[in-house]
């Protein structure tokens, strides 16, 4: 709890300094301050200095802020009374109290994904102090950015071992400092204001986050996947900007670092940051009077600024893509997938296969569904995502019609940046979907997920109009509206969450495959040598059972069981076939054990001749862990270590 | 009165709004302790104890008397209780058995539905048990979901339907509750804090 907390104070330091040297607003100067050191971390991190890299940009962090108190020294009290505007203690009071539950709770990672990829990337890199580019392993998705599993290790970089909490309270801190952000209209005199944004923002991803688990909390704040971080980084790059007062670089130049931020968060980050890049050009196109850029003025002055932004994520993108190539010798822009298309030659057949044609049947299977999906599938606790887009287009014509001239004029610019915005990013995931995804593609698998992340960021930008009339415009009416949707969003909340449920999913049962896959590793763990290549067998897994494998077994390769196919017109023959196959396959990947985790019929069947001991004495709460012996064409297994195992 | 509404300051309405919560929670603990004994008296809160024998079953097969589950939902339930108010019962498995959970049906539900359960979590100190509690509720059935798992081997114990709760259980405060105290606290206090803002015309 100390290094979190350690971590968390200098950023708080280091967010003061920038409010104070750099005039930044200080509800914006979290996020801004947080994202600035990871960014500079990651980039050590690059370069094979991730653990250095931590220390000197904490100490350069503490340097700068030391230099900014002293340099208001004479008037340190009335600046820091200035720093603490709502945004920042709502900030600090939520890392606060998430900080001691989490500590508390103790709560575990167990989704899918933080196997194959976003929490096993963390601990990979608590484990060795180094990105996961620099070793291989059993991960998936080497080549994913790595701004979440670096941010995770920032807040536990001196620890002894890797924490799973810290990595949940890591994601905590750039989610709160966003709706920090979110906050920024509002001075302290409005704080009943920048709570309703703050709260609303903290409610707005269950919102979202429903349509799987509809009663009970789905763990939003206490996980490792990277949509709604992402999302809300996205929002509060366009609030950076938004808010800030000033029409010269210093709206721009804060909003750099989120860019590179989201840009090193995932593959769609790209796409994220090209879209606030847009949102934020069109109202400086639109709304900015008299900008100026780095001493250039006007028109020019703006594109000037878009191009430094273009430059942020354009080289963000690249310096990684570079990265991977010369350590991993992987191509960036290859998306691979069922078509085997980079993403610009996937971009340019897309396009021309969407406007010109012809359009092959899965093109036009998937662009029905995805039309149908908008309407028909439920994304939201309001529905489908016409009804939330319906939702976004009433807050903002709010706006318009609450806000001053300004107001009305930044209003009308986002809803149609957005809405464009919004257009570009459906059109872009159909065209994933048709051919980066094989065959789940017809089934819109994810869409929801998907989809959710530009929704919520959707919805809060909607909000920065209407929290601009509420400061500039008709504030009563502005203010009421504001009240009003978040007490409208408190009800459905209310309405599908039960008060019961909050929280249980993080304490009861929900834990209960990783917790037998953990006590089976543990059973076996004094056995493994740090070579052994395993092949792993469990009779009713679906990958879950070996993603959660490759997490507790992390320092070796998990070979996974990809069924029996062969067949021949006997079971002898069958046995034959698929005993060399199996031979064949484990000379490939080098196999030295193999893990029975769960047993199964047809297993026993064809190979449990090859074992010294029955498999069948493995399987449900019980583990077994065989050497594999090789032999002319042929396999044994010696069992090294198994039995009974209380996972309770 | 109206110049004293507009002269609270914002630390009082926040304090007052937390401090109204945490009565409202206290409230709704003494009507659930009130009422249920109330309803023990008379006779309609019922403890009742029962068997897996005397349930209907759903995805669990008897083989040789050991009791395997054969689908991924396998379900327990009862029609036998009237008013439901906590369950508590003992299983040993022979794989861990993952999410549990209770659904209640009300007269007149056509269903069992997704926003009328409770989860089971296990009883601190009692090694098998599991328990949910809930607020007292008028039912028409009962189904629990005690895995989520095939191929789990069962053995259940007793099922105590309407167990006798101390005082303390019903003020108990969860991590739910202090969560809702703050969210709540915030967004009720910033709409009062709003409404204070009109009464004075502070906002134009």
């Amino acid at each position: 709890m100390i290094i979190p907390l350690f971590v968390l104070t200098v950023v708080l330091a280091f967010a003061f300094a920038l409010y104070a040297l750099a005039d930044i607003r200080p509800s914006l100067t979290p996020l801004v301050s947080l994202v600035t050191i990871a960014d500079i971390v990651v980039i050590f991190g690059m370069f094979g200095m991730l653990y250095k890299g931590v220390e000197i940009t904490l100490i350069a962090a503490v340097i700068v802020t030391s230099f900014a108190v002293k340099k208001y020294k004479n008037n340190i009290k009335e600046k820091l009374s200035d720093f603490l505007q709502p945004g920042v203690i709502l900030f600090a009071t939520s890392c606060l109290l998430m900080l001691a539950y989490l500590s508390y709770a103790q709560p575990i990672m167990h989704e899918w994904d933080e196997f194959s990829f976003w929490g096993i990337s963390q601990l990979l890199i608590k484990n060795h102090d180094r990105l996961y580019t620099y070793y291989s392993s059993s991960m998936l998705g080497q080549s994913i950015p790595p701004a979440l599993p670096v941010l995770s290790y920032i807040f536990q970089w001196c620890g002894t071992r890797f924490v799973e909490w810290t990595g949940f309270f890591a994601y905590d801190v750039l989610m709160f400092a966003a709706f920090s952000a979110f906050t920024a209209a509002f001075e302290r005199k409005s704080t009943n204001s920048a709570i309703f944004v703050y709260l609303l923002a903290f409610i707005t991803p269950f919102f979202f986050a429903v349509s799987e688990f509809l009663t009970y909390m789905k763990p939003v704040y206490i996980t490792a996947y990277s949509d709604i971080p992402m999302a809300l980084t996205f929002a509060g790059a366009v609030a950076v900007y938004f808010f800030s007062e000033k029409g010269n670089e210093n709206a721009i130049i804060p909003v750099l670092p989120v860019l590179m931020f989201i840009t090193f968060t995932k593959d769609m980050g790209l796409a994220l940051g090209c879209i606030a890049l847009f949102v934020i050009f069109f109202d400086m196109l639109v709304a900015r009077e008299n900008f100026v850029f780095l001493k250039i003025k006007g028109f020019f002055g703006k594109c000037f600024a878009a191009f430094v932004m273009l430059m942020t994520v354009g080289g963000t993108y690249f310096g990684w893509g570079f990265h991977l190539g010369k350590v991993l010798a992987v191509n960036r822009t290859d998306y691979g997938g069922s078509s085997g298309m980079g993403i610009v030659q996937m971009l340019l057949t897309g396009v021309k296969e969407l406007l010109i044609g012809p359009k092959s049947d899965k093109f036009l299977f998937i662009q029905d569904n995805f039309i149908q999906a908008f309407s028909g599938t439920k994304v939201s606790m309001i529905g489908s995502g016409r009804n939330v887009v319906l939702l976004i287009v009433i807050i903002f014509v709010f706006a318009f019609v609450f806000g001053d001239k300004k107001g009305k004029k930044r209003s009308a610019t986002m809803l149609f940046s957005t809405t464009v915005g919004f257009v570009g990013y459906y059109i872009f995931h159909l065209l994933l979907y048709v051919y980066i995804l094989g065959d789940e593609a017809y089934n819109l698998v994810s869409y929801d997920r998907y989809m959710y992340t530009y929704y919520i960021p959707w919805l809060m930008m909607a909000v920065f109009c209407l929290a601009m009339a509420a400061r500039d415009g008709a504030k009563f009416w502005a203010k009421g509206a504001l009240a009003g949707i978040v007490c409208c969003v408190l009800l459905l909340f209310n309405f599908y969450i039960i008060p019961e449920n909050i929280f249980t999913g993080v304490t009861g049962n929900s834990f209960a495959i990783r917790k037998d896959v953990a006590a089976k590793a543990d059973h076996i763990r004094d056995v493994i040598g740090e070579d052994d290549v395993i092949f792993l067998y469990c009779g009713q897994d679906d990958g879950m059972r070996w993603f959660t494998y490759t997490f507790e077994l992390i320092d070796n390769y998990i070979i996974p069981n990809r069924g029996f196919v062969s067949t021949g017109q006997t079971e002898q023959e069958t046995k034959q076939l698929l005993q060399k196959e199996m031979y064949d396959r484990f000379k490939d990947y080098g196999v030295t054990h193999m893990l029975m985790d769960w047993t199964s019929h047809d297993f026993c069947l064809y190979f449990d001749e090859l074992c010294d001991v029955s498999t069948s004495e493995t399987g449900n709460a019980a583990v077994g862990y065989y050497k594999v012996i090789y032999g002319n064409n042929s396999l044994r297994f010696e069992l090294v270590k198994g039995g009974k195992v209380n996972f309770d | 009165m109206i110049e004293k509404i507009k002269n609270i300051s914002s630390r009082r309405i926040i304090l007052g709004t937390a401090l109204a919560l945490v009565a409202l929670f206290l409230a709704k603990g003494a009507f659930g302790l009130v009422t249920e004994t109330v309803a023990r008296k008379n006779g309609s809160l019922e403890y009742r104890v029962m068997l897996v024998q005397d349930m209907e079953w759903s995805g669990i097969e008897n083989r040789d008397g050991v009791l395997i589950t054969t689908d991924l939902d396998p379900q327990l339930a009862t029609r036998e209780i009237a008013k439901f108010s906590s369950l508590k019962f003992y299983m040993e498995y022979t794989v861990f058995p993952g999410e549990m959970v209770v659904y209640y049906m009300e007269p007149g539900d056509a269903g069992f539905s997704a926003n009328k359960r409770v989860w089971l979590t296990p009883v601190q100190g009692e090694m098998g048990w599991y328990t949910a509690d809930t607020s007292m509720k008028t039912v028409s059935a009962i189904r629990i979901d005690p895995t989520m798992y095939a191929g789990n081997q069962l053995t259940f114990g007793d099922f105590i339907f309407n167990e006798e709760k101390t005082v303390t259980d019903y003020f108990e405060i969860s991590a739910g509750d202090i969560f809702n105290l703050f969210l709540y606290t915030g967004i009720i206090s910033s709409v009062l804090k709003f409404l204070q803002e009109m009464l004075k015309k502070e906002i134009d």
